[in-house]
C-alpha cells in the first residue's frame, strides 16, 4: 500500500500490461504446442498442405500452428488498441536541470545566425 | 550454380537515389533539431513521434529481416515460420506493456536516453553507467553486423560487374599458408589439415572446383563439417564488397550526423515503407515462377529431405534446427528483444501520445503479418527456383532472386533496385538508430553526467559528431574482413538487450519497491548470463541444434540463452530489491505519485 495516491495512468497500464501478458502465454502455449503435435517428426508424417488458392499453399501444421494464431493475435491486438487500451495525459516535460544548462558559446551564436 | 544476370544500372541508379533522399530527410530533419533544445532535438525528435513512424520504426526490423532470416528459410525450410512466430505478439507486447509507462517516465524524468531514464528513474548514476556498459556492448555487436549487409547489397547492385561471377566464379580460390594458419585457429582439427595440405597454394577456377578436391581428400563426415570454412579462407579479396563497405559507411554516417534521431526514425519509415513494396512484388513474382507452394515445397523437399518442411527443420549438416525447447525460446527471443532494446525503447519514450501508441500497435500488427509471412513464402519458392546456393551464400538469397525474377520484365532493374533497396533501407536505418543510441550513451551519459555537465551546446554537438564518425570508421575496419551468419548476431545483440532491460523496465515501470542496486543486479545478471552462455558455447562441442554458424551459445536444456537470462535476471532483480533498504518515499511518490500541475493562472 503505498502512502499517496497512486496515477491513475500507472494503474490502468498496470492492468493492460497484465492483459497482453496473459495474450501472449497463450498464443506461446498454443503456437508452440499446435506445431509439434501437427509438424514435428518428418518420418512419420504425410505432408498435407491447406490451400487458399493462387498457388498460395501452407502445410497444414503451419496453418495451423503459425498463420491462424498469428491473424488471431491482429485481431486481438486491434481490439486492445481501440476497445480495451486508455488513452492518458502524458505529463509535462521535466523541464532541463539547472546542471545542464548549456551556455551558448561563439561558435553556438554563429551557427544560430 | 544457376547463371543469374547481374544488377543494371537501374538497381544502381535506385540505390543512390535511396541514398540521396536519406541524405535530404538528414537535412529535414536538421531543422527541426534546431528549433529547440540541441540533446532532446537530436536525440529524441523533440518526443514528437507520430503513430507510423513509431509502428514501423519501433520494432526490430533490420539488416537480418531481409538478409539473415531469407537465409534461414532458404536453408532450413518451413520451420522458420514457427522460429519467427513470436511476432505475432511483438506489437501489442512492445507497445502494451510498458509503452504508455515509458512514454509518462520519461518525461517526469526528463532522461534522453535509456541510461539516462534508469539513472534519474532509480537516482543512481551506477544504474545508469552499468545500463549504458551493456547498451554499448550489445549495440555495438549488432551496429558492425548490419555494415556487412550494406556492403552486401551495394556489391551486389553494381552493374554489369559479373559480381556474382565475382564474388564466386571468375576469381580464382586460392589456399595458401595464411589460410591454413587462419583456419587452425579457427578449430580446424590437425588430421583434417594435414590431408587438405596437398591444396595448398593450388588455383581452383570455381569453389565448386575446390569443394570437390575437398570432398576427394576427407571423409565424408569431415568434408561436410568443414568445407565452408576452406572455402570461406580461399575466397579473394573482395574489392567490390570494400567499396560497397565505404560508400554504405559515408551514407549512413552522414545522414544520421546531419539529422540525429529523426534522420534515423525517417529514413526507417521510408525504408519500412520500401520494404513492404519489396515484398509484395516479390511475392507476386515468385509464387508463379516456382509453380506455387506446393510445388516449391516438393522440389525442395527433393533437393534436400523430409525436414525442409516439418519441424525441427533440415540442415545440411544433420542437425535440428528447431527442437521444441528452441521453438519455445525463440518465442521469448522475439517478445523480449521488441521491447528489451534500447532503440525501440527510446522510440516508444519519444511517442507524442498515447493515442499514437494504441495506432501503431495495430500498424505494427498489420505490417509484421505483412513482412514475415511473405517472406518465408518467398524464400521457399527461392529454394526451388535457386536451388544450390552454398553454406555461407544463403545471405544473398533476396538479392538473388531479386535479380533473378525480374531480369526479363520491363524497366526490371529498376524493379530490381526498388526491391534492393529495402533491405539496403533497413540497415541503413538499423545503424542510423544504434548510431544514435551509442552517441547519445557515451555524449549524455558518460561526457555531460560526468565530465561537462556544463559544457557548451557547440562542445556537445562537436563531441557527437566525433563519436559518430569513429563509431562509423571502427565498424568499417571491423567489417574489412566480415562475421558469417548475421542472424547470429542480430540473436546476440538482441537477446543480450533483453535479457538486460526487460527486467529492470518492468521494474522502473510498475514496482514503486525496486531500488537501484536491486535494477544494477537485475541488469549485471541478465547480461552476464547471456554472455556467459555464449563464451561456454565456444568451449562445448557442436550440440548439433540451432543454427550453423561458428559462434554459437550453450544451449542448457535445450532452450536458448535469453529464457535463462531472463529468469536469472528476474530472480536477481527481485531478490536484491528486497534485500536493500527501500527507496526514498519522496523518490518512489515523484515516479508513482499524481502529477502535480501548477494552478492555471
Amino acid at each position: 500500500m503505498l502512502p499517496f495516491a497512486e496515477d491513475p495512468t500507472i494503474r490502468a497500464a498496470r492492468r493492460e500490461a497484465i492483459v497482453v501478458g496473459c495474450v501472449v502465454a497463450t498464443a506461446l502455449i498454443y503456437s508452440s504446442t499446435t506445431s509439434y503435435l501437427m509438424g514435428y517428426g518428418a518420418k512419420d508424417r504425410e505432408l498435407h498442405f491447406v490451400e487458399l488458392g493462387w498457388g498460395v499453399a501452407f502445410p497444414d501444421w503451419i496453418f495451423w500452428g503459425v498463420i491462424v494464431p498469428w491473424g488471431v493475435c491482429f485481431v486481438i491486438g486491434a481490439i486492445f488498441a481501440f476497445g480495451w487500451m486508455q488513452d492518458a495525459e502524458l505529463g509535462e516535460e521535466l523541464e532541463e536541470e539547472e546542471e545542464f544548462s548549456q551556455p551558448a558559446s561563439d561558435a553556438d551564436r554563429k551557427g544560430a545566425e | 550454380m544457376n547463371h543469374l544476370p547481374s544488377a543494371g544500372y537501374g538497381t544502381l541508379l535506385v540505390l543512390f537515389l535511396l541514398i540521396a533522399a536519406s541524405i535530404w530527410l538528414g537535412t529535414r530533419a536538421q531543422r527541426v533539431v534546431k528549433k529547440g533544445d540541441f540533446l532532446k532535438g537530436y536525440f529524441l525528435g523533440n518526443r514528437g513521434l507520430g503513430a507510423w513512424a513509431l509502428a514501423l520504426t519501433a520494432s526490430v526490423q533490420s539488416g537480418g529481416t531481409f538478409m539473415g532470416f531469407p537465409s534461414l528459410v532458404y536453408t532450413h525450410g518451413w520451420i522458420v515460420g514457427l522460429w519467427i512466430a513470436g511476432y505475432m505478439v511483438v506489437p501489442i507486447t512492445t507497445f502494451g506493456i510498458v509503452g504508455k509507462r515509458l512514454a509518462q517516465l520519461s518525461r517526469r524524468t526528463g532522461a534522453v536516453t535509456v541510461p539516462d531514464l534508469f539513472r534519474t528513474r532509480f537516482n543512481s548514476p551506477a544504474v545508469g553507467l552499468v545500463a549504458l556498459v551493456f547498451v554499448l556492448i550489445f549495440m555495438s555487436s549488432m551496429m558492425i553486423a548490419q555494415f556487412k549487409a550494406g556492403a552486401l547489397i551495394m556489391k551486389i547492385a553494381w552493374p554489369n560487374s559479373g559480381v556474382l561471377a565475382l564474388s564466386e566464379e571468375a576469381v580464382s580460390s586460392q589456399l595458401d599458408s595464411k589460410d591454413f594458419e587462419k583456419l587452425r585457429s579457427q578449430g580446424v582439427p590437425g588430421d583434417v589439415m594435414e590431408a587438405a595440405m596437398p591444396l595448398m597454394n593450388q588455383s581452383f577456377a570455381h569453389p565448386n572446383e575446390l569443394k570437390s578436391a575437398l570432398a576427394s581428400r576427407l571423409s565424408p563426415d569431415d568434408a561436410r563439417r568443414y568445407q565452408a570454412k576452406f572455402l570461406k579462407a580461399a575466397e579473394p579479396i573482395d574489392w567490390l564488397y570494400l567499396g560497397g563497405l565505404l560508400i554504405f559507411g559515408l551514407t549512413v554516417v552522414g545522414y544520421t550526423l546531419i539529422g540525429g534521431f529523426l534522420a534515423a526514425v525517417w529514413t526507417d519509415l521510408f525504408q519500412s515503407v520500401l520494404m513492404l513494396f519489396g515484398v509484395v512484388l516479390l511475392l507476386v513474382l515468385a509464387i508463379p515462377a516456382a509453380g506455387g507452394l506446393i510445388h516449391a515445397t516438393q522440389v525442395a523437399v527433393e533437393q534436400t529431405g523430409p525436414g525442409f518442411a516439418f519441424g525441427p527443420g533440415f540442415s545440411p549438416d544433420g542437425r535440428d534446427f528447431l527442437p521444441f525447447g528452441l521453438a519455445f525460446s525463440f518465442f521469448f527471443v522475439w517478445v523480449f528483444v521488441g521491447f528489451g532494446s534500447p532503440a525501440s525503447i527510446v522510440r516508444v519514450m519519444a511517442s507524442k501520445s498515447t493515442a499514437q501508441i494504441r495506432k501503431s500497435i495495430f500498424l505494427l500488427g498489420g505490417y509484421n503479418m505483412l513482412i514475415y509471412i511473405p517472406l518465408v513464402l518467398i524464400c521457399v519458392c527461392g529454394r526451388a527456383i535457386i536451388p544450390d546456393l552454398p553454406p555461407g551464400k544463403t545471405d544473398e538469397i533476396i538479392p538473388r532472386l531479386t535479380l533473378s525474377l525480374t531480369a526479363g520484365l520491363p524497366g526490371g532493374s529498376l524493379l530490381a533496385g526498388l526491391v534492393l533497396a529495402a533491405p539496403f533501407g533497413a540497415v541503413m536505418a538499423t545503424v542510423s538508430g544504434y548510431l544514435v543510441v551509442i552517441a547519445s550513451g557515451v555524449v549524455r551519459d558518460i561526457y555531460q553526467r560526468f565530465l561537462r555537465p556544463h559544457a557548451s551546446a557547440y562542445a556537445t554537438r562537436r563531441l557527437t559528431y566525433i563519436v559518430m564518425v569513429s563509431v562509423g570508421l571502427l565498424a568499417f575496419l571491423l567489417n574489412i574482413y566480415p562475421v558469417a551468419y548475421l542472424q547470429t548476431f542480430v540473436i546476440f545483440s538482441g537477446s543480450g538487450c533483453a535479457v538486460t532491460f526487460v527486467v529492470p523496465t518492468l521494474m522502473a515501470a510498475y514496482w514503486p519497491r525496486a531500488t537501484s542496486q536491486g535494477a544494477v543486479a537485475a541488469m549485471a545478471t541478465g547480461g552476464l548470463t547471456l554472455i556467459a552462455f555464449y563464451v561456454v558455447g565456444i568451449f562445448l562441442p557442436d550440440p548439433m541444434i540451432g543454427q550453423i554458424g561458428s559462434v554459437r551459445p550453450a544451449f542448457l536444456l535445450g532452450l536458448e540463452p535469453i529464457v535463462w537470462g531472463l529468469a536469472a535476471s528476474l530472480t536477481a532483480g527481485i531478490g536484491v530489491s528486497l534485500l536493500t533498504p527501500a527507496p526514498a518515499p519522496e523518490l518512489v511518490e515523484r515516479m508513482f505519485g499524481v502529477e502535480e500541475r501548477p494552478a492555471a493562472s
